[in-house]
């Protein structure tokens, strides 16, 4: 077991197997050695620390790919293990095909702790915590693309491009599209 | 006309000091602004529709009413903007997302242009890292996107290219003939580009084409797979790519008749080659002396003829580790196993699809000189006989991967299966055997489903200390049986608990 120390100051217990799936935890056992001492993670917070490191139980958990998983979401088992330890693409892949259905609201409701993951996930190196797929659409098809309106509204972005701008933009684009 | 970037500028500069209370606190002083202008443009509205001729003075104090209400909104958008928690991500840890969004070839194009829409600080994180504009990109002179707007697709593909630099990027290039000489512009956009290629990947392209990449400084370019490439009358005999230092891994299509493309062979790792000369192929063999992985084909169909009478001295590829061969002539197999040895070989795929061998004696005199196989694929119509099999099999007995494709009768049989079986004191053949995939074997006549059954769960339950007397005998770690063994068979095994599971 491995002693983490929150910026909280909470501490907490964890299997090594599920820590070292940090790199950056992983660097610092094999610099300590074995060791009684507590690893200080001066930019985790306690409440993302949870996240990261035990089993999804509640509707509310966040899953391998940092979505929350709904309530309503009936055919989603809730992963067994904790989102630090899911690794591969492929596993994801696996688990996602069967889902029918995303809680729309997810992002929406609880995007604070979305983000602070993703800064602790890129904090401690862990990869596969870097939930690039909030930019794909999550409601139907798993490689489907959420269009730009879409995306600014999930996360409050402003549109501040002039028309002129969004137009050349948009030409921009028109070489690579099928016709 | 509301600028909204001003807004944003306007609202960021006002929040330079404030906290995320102040700013909540903004945006519900702003929406009460919203409704007291709602509750004003409402009836204000209900009069205008009711006068016929509504007075000037009425609609303009409506439209004056309309802007100060649109400009809070504005306010309000942008102050959600600045206080949203996608904002606390650093510019490279969004770029980092940004990065790992655009990892499939297939959508990367689309996917790259849709980040950098969003709003102009995301524009600026996408086009200031060239990295994300690195994915292969695959010129078609042949496809509809080109054809009847080629100056707008050779813009956008300059404009494309250009974000990427100066880092290396992956091409893949189809051209025509015809097109070829139509349309310059795109291929003058991609040569120009050429000291960049990390891979290219060629489908149609004539010989001159090729002669005016070997012009180019290909600094970059790590892969080639020229396909095939086609004769045409401004070729040079045999353009020669000198300039690749960093190649290593090239696949090539020769016709021993026609001229063709010489590239550094000694410099490659990995060569798949196909050819319709086995003297061509061997001939390219002894300047390859470094090569780890080769694939090498002749056709089944027409094939330049072999100079049988040639005694060539025995060509040793030391470091090669994976060998794939697909000969269409029984004699190339013999000639090419007679000529080269592999003393590290670790992987050899044989495919039989065209033709088998008369003997495979040359086959166990190569094995004979390869020690460490531990992978073998065979795969064709025209595998050698379970016999002869059983005799090739012993000479690998380092064997731990054995995958069989496309088997008849002749080939996979009880013969086969038996002596593959575990049988207490003696020795099955092939005991470092663990993992073992059959596709496509054909049932009738060939093999019982119970000498199979036997086979397996013989060598599953076989103890590896103390069975077979000499040789202690690996339990199986994966088995991939064809989907018509499904059934009865199938499930009775997996009971068993083998580690078995049927592909199509």
């Amino acid at each position: 077991m491995v002693l983490l120390v929150t910026s909280d100051n909470e501490q907490f217990q964890t299997e090594k197997d599920i820590v070292e799936r940090s790199v950056l935890i992983k660097n610092m056992l094999e610099d300590v050695g074995e060791s009684d001492q507590p690893i200080p993670l001066p930019n985790v917070s306690s409440s993302v620390l949870k996240k990261v490191t035990q089993p999804s139980t509640g509707p509310t958990e966040i899953d391998v790919r940092g979505r929350y998983l709904s309530t309503a979401s009936t055919t989603v088992e809730s992963p067994s293990r904790p989102p630090i330890l899911e690794q591969s693409q492929d596993e994801t892949r696996k688990r996602t095909t069967d889902i029918s259905e995303w809680d729309q609201k997810f992002i929406t409701v609880d995007q604070e702790m979305l983000f602070e993951i993703i800064l602790a996930a890129n904090y401690l190196d862990i990869k596969s915590l870097l939930c690039r797929r909030w930019l794909q659409d999550g409601s139907q098809h798993d490689q489907g693309a959420r269009p730009p309106e879409e995306i600014r509204k999930l996360f409050n972005i402003v549109n501040d491009f002039t028309p002129e701008e969004e137009a050349q933009i948009k030409k921009e684009n028109e070489w690579a599209e099928d016709r | 006309m509301i600028s909204v970037r001003n807004i944003l500028v306007e609202q960021t500069e006002r929040t330079r000091h404030s906290s995320k209370a102040d700013i909540h606190r903004f945006i519900e002083e702003s929406e009460l602004k919203i409704a007291s202008l709602e509750s004003q443009i409402s009836p204000l509205r209900d009069r205008e529709h009711s006068c016929v001729d509504a007075p000037q003075r009425i609609t303009s104090h409506i439209h004056s009413l309309v802007e100060l209400r649109d400009h809070e909104r504005s306010c309000v958008d942008a102050l959600r903007h600045i206080i949203s928690p996608i904002r606390t991500l650093p510019v490279e840890l969004l770029a980092e997302i940004f990065r790992l969004t655009l990892d499939d070839p297939k959508t990367h194009i689309a996917e790259a242009y849709r980040i950098s829409q969003i709003c102009s600080d995301w524009r600026n994180v996408a086009c200031g890292n060239p990295q994300l504009w690195t994915g292969p990109i695959c010129v078609d002179l042949g496809s509809e996107k080109i054809f009847g707007r080629e100056d707008l697709y050779a813009d956008g593909l300059e404009a494309w290219l250009a974000r990427s630099a100066p880092l290396s990027v992956p091409v893949s290039l189809q051209l025509e003939l015809d097109r070829t000489n139509s349309d310059p512009r795109i291929l003058e956009i991609v040569l120009r580009v050429a000291p960049r290629f990390r891979s290219l990947r060629c489908r149609g392209v004539p010989l001159s084409f090729i002669s005016r990449l070997a012009e180019c400084k290909l600094d970059s370019l790590e892969e080639l797979d020229l396909g095939f490439v086609e004769s045409d009358s401004n070729a040079a005999e045999f353009p020669a790519l000198t300039m690749v230092p960093r190649l290593r891994k090239s696949s090539i299509i020769i016709e021993a008749s026609r001229p063709h493309a010489l590239i550094p062979w000694a410099q490659l790792t990995d060569l798949t080659l196909h050819c319709d000369s086995i003297d061509v192929i061997l001939d390219i063999l002894v300047q390859c002396a470094n090569l780890t992985s080769t694939a090498l084909y002749t056709s089944e169909w027409y094939v330049y003829p072999a100079t049988a009478q040639f005694t060539r001295p025995p060509l040793p590829l030391n470091h090669l580790h994976t060998l794939t061969v697909g000969f269409g002539r029984s004699k190339h197999m013999a000639r090419f196993l007679g000529t080269v040895s592999a003393p590290a070989l670790e992987a050899l795929n044989l495919n039989f699809f065209g033709t088998g061998m008369h003997s495979v004696a040359p086959l166990t005199a190569f094995l004979m000189q390869s020690p460490t196989i531990a992978r073998l694929e065979i795969y064709g119509d025209y595998a050698p006989t379970s016999h002869e099999l059983i005799e090739v099999l012993r000479h690998t007995v380092h064997l731990t991967h054995l995958k069989l494709t496309q088997f008849h009768k002749h080939s996979f049989d009880d013969a086969l299966l038996n002596a593959l079986s575990c049988k207490d004191g003696v020795a099955p053949l092939v005991p470092k055997l663990h993992s073992l995939a059959m596709y496509r074997i054909m049932q009738k006549g060939g093999f019982t489903m119970e000498a199979l059954e036997h086979m397996l769960v013989s060598r599953w339950r076989a103890d590896p200390e103390t069975s077979s007397g000499l040789h202690a005998v690996a339990r199986w770690s994966h088995v991939e049986l064809c989907w018509s063994l499904r059934g009865p068979f199938f499930d009775n095994l997996q009971r068993q608990g083998l580690p078995i599971e049927l592909m199509y």
